[in-house]
């Protein structure tokens, strides 16, 4: 642990870029340029699983750094690019504007937050994630977690969505980092894998939909039930 | 062979022969031979038996089959009240049997598959129920014969009216039975969990100590039940509608055999079951009051009727009447006069020999008619006697004998019966009036009976159908009749005859020295009736010097008609003047007794009796819509609650509007809920 | 013999799934086969281990090992279920010997063949279902095969796929499973209670706990049985092809409602008064609503099952009253399963008949079919007889029995029951020999003059069924003479 504490200050720092990169990959207007944004983000988080890695002295992390790589850095913003291509270069526009969503990650960073450090044993008891690296890690990891619900919930653009789940997703893949560090590599090879397909799945869905009906707004697909 | 093996082979054969002319039952005429010779077999069987039981006495019984779990079994014992049943029913069932076979010929339309089986069946159902001594078992055949007979009724299968009274018969008889099986099993329970006739007898004893209350409903049940089938008024009303829709031989074998069963049945429950009680003088006095309304009513009301074979069912009412009136006032004296007991009930047995013999005799009379002419009503026919005389005197021997004139049978029954219900005045004045009501209601008997035979028979011809060829029935119909003409007059004249083994089957129940022995109560002499209930010789009825008396007389008068030599004058009719056809003038059927009919019929309101039968209104019965809709659960709980459960999901579905991110807000929302109550309750 | 036993459950069951992959005829054909080597099983097994009790265990589930000290599911054979067991078998025989000709454009009133494979798939099962039912050695593995039958009757009920009949089938399904729940919960309430599933586990409870019990069963087998207040699905289920209306009603679904009752009377001696009082009054009251009902019937296959509807509160009856004490009640009730199964299923299949040559079933429009269809109208009557109880016909001695049984028990109850048995009976005796007459007898109406009596599959059911109602009863009474 004191190995980790060690490279607090350089964790903290990564974490609050990702966050930082989540929000912008949430926010900006521009397809192409979000899609850059989640590619920075997801870069920031192999960077984290390499860190901790060197940190702890644990070399399958940098497995985990090297698939999530492959995957989220690679393959998936090459799918996205790949599909925006056929679709409006300008996102849909969103139920609400940036303001909320800075507000939104402000509450969901600081509740986390507390939240984590008041009910950690509630959340998960017995786990060895309690120090303190980890726990900020948490907080961060659920806030781009709600983050990707926020975007789900407020956005109509179906690129956004995809964004928004695979957000969500990264996330999820943080999580796991504080909460079971020692996961089988199989493990994150079935998830990083599983967030492909279903990427590629949703993208596919959302060209087929915007050849249908030129628009990719998804508030609009109740519409296809007839 | 004993004589429980001899009843069992005559069932058996019945049985067989059902089978046998079911199989065979394309060609009629062979069919009917085919039965005719297993009804020879099975009868002389049954015959034999009961001659067996009066020359040796009954024989040991063995149970056939047994059900432990009821404790019933099947036991055939022949006793001497069996006995002298067997000897009638195989009697009857021959002649209806060899009278069937021709007479079909009239129906070719209906299968004769549909006939000789259930015939046959219904004879083995009459014999079974005559000779088991087992209450279930007793029920069993009885509800067997009734089924058999059901099919014969309504062996017209097309005719609307006959389905009527077959529906009307079967239902009757059958709540009849429910009646039987009722009382039957509340002697059961009382009587040792035994259906035989020994635990009958041992239920209706302890029911009389312990329960009398419940013991006068038992008998008031096994009443109505019996009563029912032997066509008592009130509850015999299906007779008078069955009876007519039947074929006649039919018709003979049910008068002569089935209503019987109904007094064989009272006479078991009230002289073997029922000791010597109290009850017996209050339901002495029902049967012989019942018995005087039958009489009354039915014979009165057969007065009214054109149909032959309705004015014959209604006076089948009448005779049952006097059949009921001996054996109640035969219950009634058993614990007072016990000789005037024996008097009467065998007055009453005797009677229903009789009866069986000459009503029958009546009815194939009647069906030769019907054979030859085509109908039954009576208003249509007329002279047949010149062209049918072997008919015409057969039925003319047996309207004598049913109308009590000497020296033919039904005078003597009537004349016991008379004698017992007279001489039991003296102890119970009722039984006088009874009595008297019985011997003026005979008189309308004659009446009714000169009514049937002279139109019929005398008269000008007249005929529905005059190109019918009018001749007498063949030979295999007509010696059916003669048969029973002549026992009409055996038992007239030889009274002995029949009131011995009457009286040897009355005996045979009681418990030994209940009622004095034969030779006290009717003389010993061989020619004729000695009656003596116990103060001297009171009435004698020697038929040989009547007889030849009446001979005397009868050659008298005819020997002064010749000598007188008068010419007989042959001149028309004069009406006043005009001109009339012999068909305005005719004096029909219904023409007779004319003024009696108008003063018998009570009309009040849109009531109307016919004679003085009382006729129901025909009852609406009601819609019940509230019962209804109460019982139609699916209208006021089910569908109202499944509509209701139905718009509740309902409420719920609105909110799928298709757009995924409200879904998702339901999921946070929920989400966050569901943590907030973890949280709240892992806080606490 | 144990295993010739369990292969009558099996076989039926697995062979259902060959005829259901089989095409067309080849189903109904092979369905046919598989039904009479079952009954062939049944008849020879059965009466080979009678008066004996057989029993087999044959495994249990992993997680179900703490239930029972022995293997949990197996077969058990004892007088009752012998019973059962051939009724099932026989009789499901002769409904698909029915079926097979039933089933085809020869039918006025279903003119097509689709879909064999399928009504042949689940009748075999439903046969193999209801042979599970009755011989199964405790309430789980019974409540199992009652389930099974229940989704069988749903399918078979809805055979035709017509909305009505998909509105019944549905309607059953609903109505027969809510009630199963109690079955259910009784059955976890007793384990939890007393820590078994046997039959006898019911007299281990408290009598408050017996009784509630007993009631929770009692509604399982009313929702079954379609008594009050749950008859309403047998009626409507009546869009059935008439061989599984047969079936539900002669051998099948309804009976195994009442089995249950009589098996939980037959293993528990002792249960509380009030929960059979509660079954007798019940029992009672169905038959007031079924025969008031009678007289506004107008469909001669719903009348029948009103006519089902009220038998069978006979023989709830008689088990309760078996609880009082009366064996010979009792002994009544089995009786009637068998001497109503088999005149209940002759007079469906005659009405299936009627129906098949005439396309009508209305009884104002059939008049004077006897002419045109000798042998069914013969059959008809005996199957009428044989439901109302006249001597010697099959239901006369199980109704004498039950009757009987009543006025043996001591103070008024009983004998107040049997008087309104005897009512009771005669009553539906006036009304469906009027039907019968109507239908039968007089002049020949439109309907009726295209009646004829069906070809060999279903005279041959006819009249053997004919026969079974006078000799199955008589033979019936030999084997419960061995029961208690």
């Amino acid at each position: 642990m004191e190995d980790v504490l060690a490279h607090n200050s350089q964790l903290v720092s990564l974490m609050a870029a990702h966050l930082i990169a989540s929000l912008a990959a949430a926010e900006v207007g521009h397809l192409k340029c979000a899609i850059m944004w989640l590619m920075i983000q997801s870069a920031l988080l192999a960077a984290i699983f390499a860190t901790v890695g060197y940190a702890t002295g644990t070399p399958h992390l940098y497995l985990w750094a090297a698939v999530c790589v492959l995957t989220k850095v690679a393959l998936i913003p090459l799918l996205l690019w790949h599909y925006s291509n056929e679709l409006p270069p300008r996102e849909t526009r969103p139920i609400v504007g940036l303001q909320w969503s800075i507000i939104v990650v402000a509450i969901a960073l600081v509740g986390f937050y507390r939240f984590l450090h008041g009910y950690l044993g509630f959340v998960a008891p017995g786990a060895g994630a309690a120090a303190e690296p980890a726990l900020t890690g948490w907080a961060i990891a659920f806030t781009v977690i709600a983050l990707g619900l926020y975007v789900l919930a407020v956005r109509r653009d179906a690129i956004k969505l995809v964004i928004g789940i695979i957000l969500m997703e990264n996330g999820v893949h943080l999580t796991l980092l504080s909460l079971a560090p020692t996961v089988p590599e199989t493990t994150i090879v079935g998830v990083t894998t599983n967030v492909i397909v279903l990427a590629w799945l949703l993208l596919y869905l959302t060209a087929g939909i915007y050849r249908l009906m030129g628009t990719t707004d998804v508030t609009t697909l109740s519409r296809l039930r007839r | 062979m004993s004589p429980t093996d001899l009843a069992v082979l005559s069932m058996a054969l019945f049985v067989i022969g059902a089978v046998c002319s079911a199989v065979l039952a394309r060609d009629r005429i062979r069919c009917g031979y085919i039965a005719f010779v297993f009804v020879l077999a099975a009868a002389a069987a049954a015959s034999t038996a009961g001659v067996r039981v009066f020359l040796n006495g009954p024989a040991a019984d063995a149970p056939l089959l047994r059900i432990a779990d009821l404790g019933a079994s099947l036991t055939v014992h022949v006793d001497y009240l069996s006995a002298l049943f067997l000897i009638v029913v195989a009697l009857i069932a021959t002649v209806t049997t060899l009278f069937s076979i021709r007479y079909l010929e009239a129906h070719p339309q209906e299968s004769a598959l549909r006939y000789y089986p259930m015939l046959l069946l219904f004879f083995g159902g009459v014999v079974g129920v005559v000779c088991t001594w087992d209450m279930l078992f007793f029920i069993v055949f009885w509800e067997f014969m009734t089924l058999a007979s059901y099919f014969l009724v309504v062996y017209h299968r097309d005719d609307a009216v006959a389905l009527r009274a077959g529906l009307k018969y079967f239902i009757v008889t059958h709540v009849a039975t429910a009646c039987l099986i009722a009382a039957v099993i509340i002697l059961y329970v009382h009587g040792g969990r035994s259906f035989s006739f020994e635990a009958m007898r041992v239920g209706v004893t302890n029911l009389a100590v312990h329960a009398p209350g419940l013991l006068h409903v038992v008998l008031g049940l096994l009443f109505v039940g019996f009563a029912t089938k032997a066509g008592i008024f009130p509850f015999g009303d299906w007779l008078p509608d069955a009876y007519p829709a039947a074929p006649a031989p039919v018709t003979a074998a049910f008068s002569g055999t089935m209503t019987k069963l109904g007094i064989y049945g009272l006479v078991r429950v009230f002289f073997q079951f029922l000791p010597v009680y109290d009850t017996c003088l209050v339901w002495g006095a029902i049967l012989a009051a019942f018995g005087t309304l039958s009489i009354a009513i039915g014979t009165l009301t057969a007065l009214a009727q054109d149909d032959s074979k309705r004015l014959l069912s209604f006076s089948v009412v009448g005779q049952m009447g006097y059949i009921l009136l001996g054996v109640g006032l035969g219950v009634y004296f058993r614990p007072l006069v016990p000789a005037l007991a024996a008097l009467a009930v065998v007055g009453g047995l005797f009677h229903m020999v009789n009866d069986a013999c000459y009503k029958s005799c009546l009815f194939l009379s009647a069906g030769a008619v019907e054979h030859r002419t085509g109908t039954r009503d009576l208003n249509l026919i007329g002279g047949l006697a010149g062209l049918m005389p072997l008919t015409a005197v057969a039925a003319i021997f047996a309207s004598l004998a049913i109308s009590g004139i000497p020296p033919f049978s039904g005078f003597a029954s009537k004349w016991l019966l008379y004698h017992a219900a007279f001489m039991g005045g003296k102890t119970a004045p009722f039984t006088l009036v009874l009595g008297l009501i019985a011997m003026f209601v005979a008189i309308a008997t004659l009446a009714l009976f000169l009514k049937f035979v002279t139109i019929t028979f005398f008269g000008k011809l007249r005929t529905p159908d005059p190109k019918r060829e009018l001749r007498e029935v063949p030979l295999s119909m007509v010696l059916p009749q003669g048969v029973l003409a002549v026992l009409c007059v055996v038992f007239g004249v030889a009274p002995m005859l029949a009131a011995k083994p009457v009286y040897a089957g009355i005996a045979g129940m009681l418990t030994g020295g209940e009622i004095p022995g034969f030779a006290a109560v009717f003389g010993s002499g061989s020619a004729g009736l000695a009656l003596n209930t116990g103060v001297g010789i009171q009435g004698a009825w020697m038929p040989w010097p009547i007889l030849i008396a009446l001979a005397a007389t009868a050659a008298l008068a005819y020997v002064i008609y010749r000598a007188g030599d008068a010419e007989v004058l042959v001149s028309p009719v004069w009406y006043c003047g005009e001109e009339h056809t012999d068909e305005e003038t005719a004096y029909l059927a219904h023409s007779l007794y004319r003024p009696f009919k108008d003063m018998l019929r009570v009309r009040i309101g849109p009531y109307e009796t016919e004679g003085i039968y009382p006729r129901l209104p025909r009852l609406r019965a009601p819609g019940f819509g509230w019962l209804r809709r109460l019982f139609d659960f699916d209208q006021w709980a089910y569908y109202p609650f499944i509509r209701w459960g139905a718009r509740l999901v309902g409420r719920f579905s609105e909110t799928h509007s298709g757009i995924a991110q409200l879904y998702l807000l339901w999921m946070v929302i929920g989400t966050v809920a569901a943590v907030a109550v973890l949280l709240w309750l892992g806080g606490s | 013999m144990e295993y010739l036993l369990l292969a009558t459950i099996v076989l039926p069951i697995l062979g259902a799934v060959f005829v259901g992959l089989s095409p067309g005829r080849a189903a109904a054909r092979l369905a046919l086969f598989i039904a009479l080597v079952t009954a062939a099983l049944a008849i020879f097994a059965g009466i080979g281990s009678f008066p004996g009790i057989t029993e087999l265990k044959v495994g249990t589930l992993p997680w179900m090992a703490e239930l029972a000290d022995t293997d949990l599911f197996g077969i058990l054979l004892d007088p009752l279920s012998l019973l059962m067991l051939l009724v099932v078998a026989v009789i499901g025989f002769l409904v698909v010997l029915y079926s097979n000709e039933y089933i085809s454009r020869r039918n006025r009133e279903h003119p097509h063949e689709n879909g064999q494979a399928r009504y042949y798939f689940w009748l075999l099962l439903f046969v193999g279902a209801m042979t599970g039912v009755a011989l199964s050695p405790n309430l789980l593995q019974l409540f199992m095969f009652w389930e099974l039958t229940t989704i069988c009757s749903w399918a078979l009920i809805s055979h035709t796929h017509e909305k009505s009949a998909l509105r019944a089938g549905y309607k059953a399904l609903i109505m027969t499973h809510l009630g199963g729940l109690g079955f259910l919960i009784a059955i976890i309430v007793l384990y939890v209670s007393v820590g078994s599933v046997e039959f006898s586990a019911l007299s281990l409870a408290s009598p408050a706990l017996a009784s509630t019990l007993f009631i929770l069963f009692l509604i399982a087998a009313w929702a079954k049985a379609a008594q009050v207040p749950f008859y309403t699905w047998l009626p409507e289920a009546m869009t059935a092809p008439t061989p599984i209306s047969c079936y539900l009603h002669a051998a099948a679904m309804v009976k195994a409602g009442v089995y249950l009752i009589c098996r939980l009377v037959l293993a528990n001696g002792g249960l509380p008064g009030n929960a059979a009082l509660v079954g007798i009054i019940a029992a009672l009251v169905t038959m007031a609503v079924a025969v008031f009902l009678y007289f506004f019937q107008t469909d001669l296959k719903r009348l029948l099952a009103l006519s089902t509807i009220s038998q069978l509160s006979y023989i709830i009856l008689g088990a309760c009253l078996g609880i009082f004490g009366s064996t010979l009640a009792y002994k009544g009730a089995v009786l009637h399963i068998v001497a109503h199964g088999c005149a209940k299923g002759l007079l469906f299949l005659c009405v299936g008949a009627i129906a098949y040559a005439t396309g009508c079933r209305r009884i104002p429009d059939l008049r004077g079919l006897a002419a045109k269809m000798p042998l069914v109208a013969v059959c008809f009557v005996v199957g009428l007889l044989g439901v109302v109880g006249v001597p010697p016909f099959g239901t006369f001695w199980s109704k004498f029995y039950i009757i009987a049984g009543a006025f043996s028990l001591p103070g008024t109850l009983g004998p107040l029951v049997g008087v309104f048995l005897l009512v009771e009976s005669m009553v539906v005796f006036a009304w469906l020999l009027y039907v019968t007459q109507r239908v039968f007898f007089g002049a020949a109406s439109e309907a009726a003059e295209l009646g004829a009596d069906p070809p060999w599959q279903m005279s041959g059911s006819l009249i053997i069924l004919a026969a079974l109602v006078i000799a199955a009863p008589l033979a019936a009474l030999v084997v419960v003479s061995h029961l208690l």
